[in-house]
């Protein structure tokens, strides 16, 4: 039993990581209806960054996470300016801006590689101490309880963010009908723009916080791509809250299938999962419910 | 026309065609021996062609992406210093010699496309046919071009000369290292049920497939195995199943994610003694921490307590850190330096780069040293791994010594 406990609690913390990329996802697909494929590699830039400073220069934990934060950010800001704007001014059908921003993933990829060099992956220093914090029979590391934490914290403010300000309002409406929105004196490029900024920050809040915990991997951008994309679908697209449950779900879901199946097909759990929620729920657990005409 | 006349015209257009054919063929004949005899060698002493002017090529199928490009990666600077040094000496046969790595990505078909590619290229001798996650493909497909592979590796299956004639092993294979690793954890640190935890590589696979019969050989419990992913945020699932089913050791077989099982072992506060290969020596190395005491790794190149190196893998050592810095796995230069030294030898002994002369060449090495007089290698026709299985031993994690060599622990 404490097994099972220990595995609940641990696909938790792992669940939340998803959940940060989920939420990058979420916030720049409801202001923009573009999935950002390169969210994840924008988290893997965030780790090597955190990485780079901590480890290399040995820079204080404030200084490097502010540092991160205006790093990814401005990634992001590039991105949209450089690879999605010019595909959202065209016809909503036109879908250009998944193969931009697949093709930014890997730039990015390649780039980070490259400057990384032969290093293998190294350990990144963690704000908090290594001893695990026991509640009974149930353990889990400090690095892993912030990553729970950080996505709580993200989610909050992001949902307050889109219901108490008019600009997360306007963000909205944007997402709706840009058409519509401009009409109105929102302008849509400023909306993008904004909503890529917001999902570069919550990139490098997951990277920073991620960092300690997977080491400086170049390799984790697609992994973490991937995870995040069934994390948002198993939630519902569009919703910030379905990513958070969504993310949950799929972490604890694979550490159960770890425990009483098999990990060497751990990938196979999530999909497994994906499949069966869309079954009964095609938009997700917190997706928008189905219209009909009467 | 009347068919006898018709049958004489008939046979007088076939004699002149066939006239005409002769004479085409037999000018071609001449056009092709004089041009031939221009670029065709003569024959060295042992009747094959002789080496070709030039420098003589070897390829190799490294990893230089991917989770596992760390081990790619070093590899290639590596070998590029060690084919320096060796055209520093004169190269071989008075040939320069060069070297061309294909990137296979870690992708087995990514591999084959490169293996043909060395084989379209005519390399002379491959000396890395790529890793555990590849060799599978690559090598079937160099045996079929009849292409000399010699390299580190320790799949058991390729030491078969007979079912694998042009590929030669300087390595241990992984059946008696792991019958010597349950040995060492049975015997020297008192494990009784071992757990297995990898990270479902081929590489891992093949070293599982092996230590489980040599554990139950020896009367040694396992418990196991368990996966994991080499990009999980977190094992402690798989490690506290191994600990429930009553683990009092670890055998870890992966190539990448090591640093994570570290983690995850301090995260639930279990510290049992660990053997793994030297792959640990590479990935996760500086997050062993206080684990770094109970962890042991089969080690090849090594040196007992006290002991320093020889001179010439001091030589050899010195050029190849003088590029990458001292490191854990700088001491695996004097293998990859053997791979191009046996071909040396070959090539050297029958002046030639005909693929059998070659085969039988290094088949014909009985107990001889390259880079360092420590290692003697023997090969036979059916025989294909030449490692001394006197110098298969368990080595603990830390200290290094000088180099980075590591140092063979108590009963190892």
């Amino acid at each position: 039993m404490s097994l099972a406990i220990n595995a609940v609690v641990a696909g938790l913390a792992i669940g939340s990581v998803y959940g940060l990329v989920a939420l990058g996802y979420t916030v720049v697909f409801n202001a923009t209806r573009v999935f950002n494929l390169a969210q994840g590699d924008l988290v893997m830039l965030g780790v090597l960054l955190s990485w780079y400073l901590l480890d290399v220069r040995h820079w204080p934990q404030v200084a490097a996470l502010a540092c991160v934060l205006v790093g990814v950010t401005a990634v992001s800001l590039a991105e949209e300016r450089l690879v999605v704007r010019p595909f959202l001014s065209r016809p909503r059908d036109n879908i250009g801006w998944f193969i931009a921003t697949l093709a930014f993933s890997l730039v990015v990829e390649t780039v980070v590689t490259d400057l990384y060099g032969e290093n293998p992956p190294q350990p990144v220093p963690s704000p908090l101490p290594s001893r695990a914090i026991h509640l009974g029979s149930v353990s889990i590391v400090p690095k892993l309880l912030l990553a729970f934490l950080a996505l709580v914290a993200v989610t909050a403010a992001v949902e307050a963010f889109y219901r108490r300000t008019w600009l997360g309002t306007a963000m909205r409406a944007t997402a709706e009908d840009r058409e519509v929105a401009a009409l109105r004196g929102i302008s849509p490029t400023r909306m993008s723009a904004l909503a890529f900024g917001i999902g570069g920050l919550v990139a490098a809040v997951a990277g920073y916080v991620v960092a300690p915990i997977v080491f400086s991997d170049v390799t984790i951008g697609l992994n973490y791509s991937l995870k995040g994309f069934i994390a948002l679908a198993i939630g519902g697209f569009g919703s910030i809250r379905g990513a958070l449950i969504g993310a949950w779900v799929l972490g604890v879901g694979e550490q159960l299938f770890d425990l009483y199946v098999s990990p060497r097909y751990e990938v196979v759990a999530g999909l497994a999962l994906l499949m069966a929620v869309l079954a009964v729920r095609p938009t997700g657990l917190f997706g928008p419910g189905r219209l009909r005409r009467v | 026309m009347d068919s006898g006349r018709a049958r004489w015209a008939l046979a007088s257009r076939r004699r002149g065609a066939a006239g005409r054919l002769a004479a085409a063929v037999s000018v071609l004949a001449l056009v092709g021996a004089a041009c031939g005899s221009s670029s065709t060698p003569a024959a060295s002493s042992s009747g094959h062609p002789a080496i070709p002017p030039g420098p003589i090529t070897f390829g190799a199928l490294l990893t230089l992406n991917g989770p596992f490009a760390p081990i790619g990666l070093a590899q290639q600077t590596n070998y590029q210093v060690m084919v320096s040094i060796l055209n520093q000496h004169g190269g071989i046969a008075g040939h320069q010699v060069k070297l061309e790595i294909v990137n296979d990505q870690g992708d087995p078909a990514t591999a084959v496309a490169g293996a043909q590619k060395l084989i379209n290229d005519h390399v002379a001798a491959v000396v890395y046919a790529g890793t555990a996650a590849t060799n599978q493909q690559t090598i079937p497909v160099f045996m079929k071009a009849k292409m000399p592979v010699v390299m580190l590796e320790p799949e058991d299956q390729w030491a078969d000369g007979l079912r694998y004639p042009y590929f030669f092993d300087n390595y241990p294979l992984n059946r008696p290292t792991m019958q010597f690793m349950a040995r060492f954890a049975k015997g020297q640190l008192h494990v009784s049920n071992i757990g297995i935890i990898s990270d479902g590589s081929s590489f891992a696979d093949g070293l599982q497939a092996d230590f489980g019969p040599a554990a139950s050989a020896i009367g040694l419990r396992t418990s196991g195995p368990v996966t994991y992913s080499p990009t999980a945020v977190d094992v402690t699932t798989q490690l506290r199943q191994l600990k429930a089913a009553g683990a009092d050791g670890l055998a870890l077989f992966a190539e990448g994610g090591l640093g994570q099982v570290y983690d995850g072992l301090r995260a639930i506060g279990w510290s049992p003694p660990i053997v793994t290969t030297a792959a640990a020596y590479i990935v996760g190395y500086s997050s062993l921490g206080s684990l770094a005491a109970t962890t042991y790794s089969n080690c090849s190149v090594a040196l007992q307590p006290g002991q320093e190196p020889d001179a010439p893998s001091t030589a050899l050592l010195q050029a190849v850190s003088a590029k990458t810095g001292v490191n854990p796995n700088l001491t695996a230069a004097i293998i990859y330096n053997d791979d191009l030294l046996i071909l040396k030898y070959a090539i050297e002994k029958t002046r030639t780069l005909d693929p059998d002369a070659i085969k039988s060449a290094i088949e014909g090495i009985k107990s001889m040293s390259f880079t360092s007089p420590q290692y003697r290698y023997t090969f036979s026709v059916t025989n294909h791994d030449g490692w001394p299985y006197s110098e298969i031993h368990m080595c603990k994690m830390a200290p290094l010594g000088k180099f980075d060599f590591p140092i063979i622990a108590p009963g190892g």
